[in-house]
């Protein structure tokens, strides 16, 4: 038995050692991936800028630079330098990506009507969208008519191949216009079910609601034993999945109330929301005053004015919890966003 | 304690104590072994699966089009115990939402600007999958994809399109025919890219041969493993060789049967059966690529249906050409009766 076993553990331990050297070349390959993507978009734009009659000097310029840079970074991955390696593809990338936009302007409008792409991809996109109703139909179990679909889309496949674009555009059209028909029908098919699982929900979590009214009672909370109870009631009586969500939502406000044994805890978690969103709200007015050349500082400034809105609204309609993690998001991408301005600084 | 003192009396006492204690150690040690061979197996196991796919159970990809449109599929993980869930959307503007729950139950959903509320009730994992036309622009022949995520997430990009621009760097990368999917890291990004009809073999060339280049040592040392295993499993089965000989032969006669396959797993999802059915009509074999084409689902949708059926032995993965060869199993029902 000892003679298998320990050569075996031997075995194990040499091979756990094979592993981690596989994710060092793994490793090693994704640095790989870098030269790769580098050199292919280095040929593609050699390729059209060789084709311009007289380039832009400063155009040049930044191609040689992007060709040291491309050798740093080929040097980087040769000594397995992941963070030098990383910093040298970005910086390859963005004067290529310059260079690209360059030539980009050149581009005659002719070129761009040839590059339109091709009536494939429409119908491989329609083939997506039907195998999900498919699929949802079969989860369902109703006939929502779509072996027609499938074959309007073999017509479109067919009408392509047969080089006639325009009639695989209407045929294309056809379907889009049965597809829409048999989601709604599935959506509506669906309505149903949703109730019968919302009033499932409400069924498992009954006991829970009994057990918070008896809580609340032996604490003498009046006001929540008696919302409690209409909820309750609600919920039982209830007929859209609306009126469950609801009634469910104040009942988690509650049982958090009754858990924190403080009763104006809801105000008093809700101003502290509300403050922090303002303080919140005002760093990122700072942050967008300050002068940043950076696309990104944009980007996530945009997304925090618009997070900051929805947090308000959720405030509003009293989901605290959810507007808490909304708060705890907008503090990451403002640290982020003052990361971003500091570095371009 | 009584053992201890068994094994002191048949030695001097004094100097080699120690060392009969440490025999004895030694002994209750090899007890253990197997306990602590099922531990590194685990491990072993485990490396791999962290590196490729990291602890998080969230699945973002972005599928790129070449009208401009992008294919967004999220999959998180949901509280059972509320009954909505609000996820933050990529763009205001937005077609084709669907979303499930981790049986395939459509969910309803409330939109409002980028924001969508979804009612849950009970739901622990929720996918959506929408299209919109808002993270790619166009300037010349230049296509731009810009997003910012707060967790890692891959990019598929057209086919026979070429990476002219990047603000960051891939994680990982796979290479397909024409076609680039990266795995890139959170944060804002940025991608370039335009179409070209120059053959872009290049790129597949040189990401075999850069493969290659690591392979032979991690294939002959992988090799030497798999040999020392495999005399070491064929030394443990000579003592019920005549086993081994009944289930040869039923391997070898046994054809694939789908309904067969059906009946002893009657709790198999569609869609795996779809792929089940597309295998056998193909030969009963396919490579993952071949799969993801044909049923044109995300990179890691796939990945999970493969090893689902994997796991159920109704298919075996192996490798071929640097790729997953899927294969079915023709010795299931054998196994199964």
């Amino acid at each position: 038995m000892n003679k298998i076993l320990l050569p075996l553990l031997v075995l194990l331990i040499f091979s756990m050692g094979i592993v981690s050297n596989v994710e060092q070349s793994s490793g090693t390959q994704n640095l790989e991936n870098l030269i790769i993507i580098a050199k292919n978009a280095q040929t593609h734009i050699k390729s059209d800028l060789d084709k311009i009659e007289n380039t832009s000097p400063q155009i040049l310029v930044l191609y040689g630079d992007s060709t040291s840079e491309f050798e740093k970074l080929a040097s980087s991955v040769e000594q397995s330098d992941v963070s030098s390696a990383r910093e040298h593809f970005i910086s390859v990338m963005t004067k290529l990506k310059q260079i690209s936009y360059y030539l980009a302007k050149l581009e005659s409008e002719k070129l761009q009507q040839e590059e339109l792409p091709d009536q494939i991809y429409m119908i491989q996109k329609f083939e997506t969208n039907v195998g999900k109703i498919k699929t949802i139909s079969i989860n369902l179990n109703v006939d929502v008519g779509v072996s027609e679909l499938e074959s309007l889309l073999s017509l479109a496949k067919s009408n392509y191949a047969n080089g006639d674009p325009d009639k695989a555009e209407q045929t294309l059209e056809q379907l889009a216009i049965k597809g829409i028909q048999a989601y709604e029908i599935l959506n509506e098919i669906n309505k149903q079910n949703q109730i019968i699982r919302a009033k499932m929900f409400v069924e498992k979590y009954m006991p829970q609601i009994n057990n918070l009214i008896s809580i609340a009672k032996n604490q003498q909370l009046k006001q929540t034993v008696e919302k409690l109870e209409q909820s309750k009631l609600q919920l039982v009586s209830a007929n859209n999945t609306q009126q469950i969500k609801n009634n469910m939502k104040l009942v988690l406000v509650l049982k958090d109330q009754i858990e924190t044994d403080d009763p104006g805890s809801l105000t008093s978690q809700k101003i502290m929301l509300e403050s922090k969103l303002q303080n919140l709200n005002q760093k990122a007015v700072l942050l967008s005053n300050e002068p940043s050349e950076k696309k990104a500082v944009d980007y996530w400034l945009k997304r925090t004015f618009s997070l900051i809105d929805y947090t308000e609204s959720l405030i509003d309609r009293g989901a605290l919890q959810s507007a808490h993690k909304q708060v705890e998001q907008i503090e990451i991408i403002l640290i982020n966003v003052e990361k971003l301005i500091y570095s371009s600084t | 304690m009584n053992q201890k003192a068994v094994l002191c009396s048949e030695k001097d006492q004094s100097s080699e104590a120690a060392m009969l204690l440490w025999v004895s150690k030694t002994l209750s040690t090899m007890i253990k072994v197997p306990v602590a061979m099922f531990v590194l197996i685990l491990l072993a196991m485990a490396v791999p699966l962290q590196h490729s796919f990291g602890s998080t159970t969230k699945t973002l990809d972005f599928s790129i089009y070449p009208d401009g449109s992008t294919h967004i599929f999220l999959e998180l993980d949901a509280d059972p115990l509320q009954p909505d869930f609000q996820v933050n959307l990529f763009s205001n503007s937005i077609e084709n939402l669907i979303v499930q729950d981790e049986n395939g139950n459509l969910l309803s959903a409330q939109i409002d600007g980028s924001f969508i509320d979804i009612e849950t009730f009970g739901a622990s994992k929720i996918s959506i999958s929408y299209d919109t036309h808002e993270l790619v622009s166009k300037t010349g022949k230049v296509w731009s994809f810009t997003t910012g995520t707060t967790d890692d997430f891959s990019v598929s990009l057209p086919k026979n399109s070429v990476i002219v621009g990047m603000n960051t760097y891939p994680l990982e990368m796979i290479e397909e025919p024409n076609r680039t999917t990266m795995l890139l890291p959170a944060g804002y990004t940025e991608i370039d890219y335009f179409f070209t009809t120059v053959d872009s073999s290049l790129q597949s060339d040189q990401t075999i041969s850069s493969v290659e280049g690591n392979t032979p040592i991690i294939f002959g040392i992988g090799g030497a493993i798999a040999a020392i295993i495999a005399v070491v499993i064929v030394l443990k089965s000579r003592k019920n060789s005549g086993r081994i000989e009944v289930k040869q032969e039923t391997g070898t006669t046994k054809q694939f049967d789908l309904e067969s396959v059906q009946k002893i797993k009657p709790d198999l999802r569609d869609d795996d059966k779809d792929i089940l059915a597309f295998l056998q009509s193909n030969g009963g074999k396919a490579f993952e690529s071949e799969l993801r084409k044909k049923f044109l689902q995300p990179k890691t949708t796939m990945w999970r249906a493969i090893r689902r059926l994997e796991r159920q032995e109704i298919i075996e993965v192996t490798k071929k050409d640097m790729q997953n060869l899927i294969k079915l199993r023709d010795d299931l029902e054998a196994e199964n009766e």
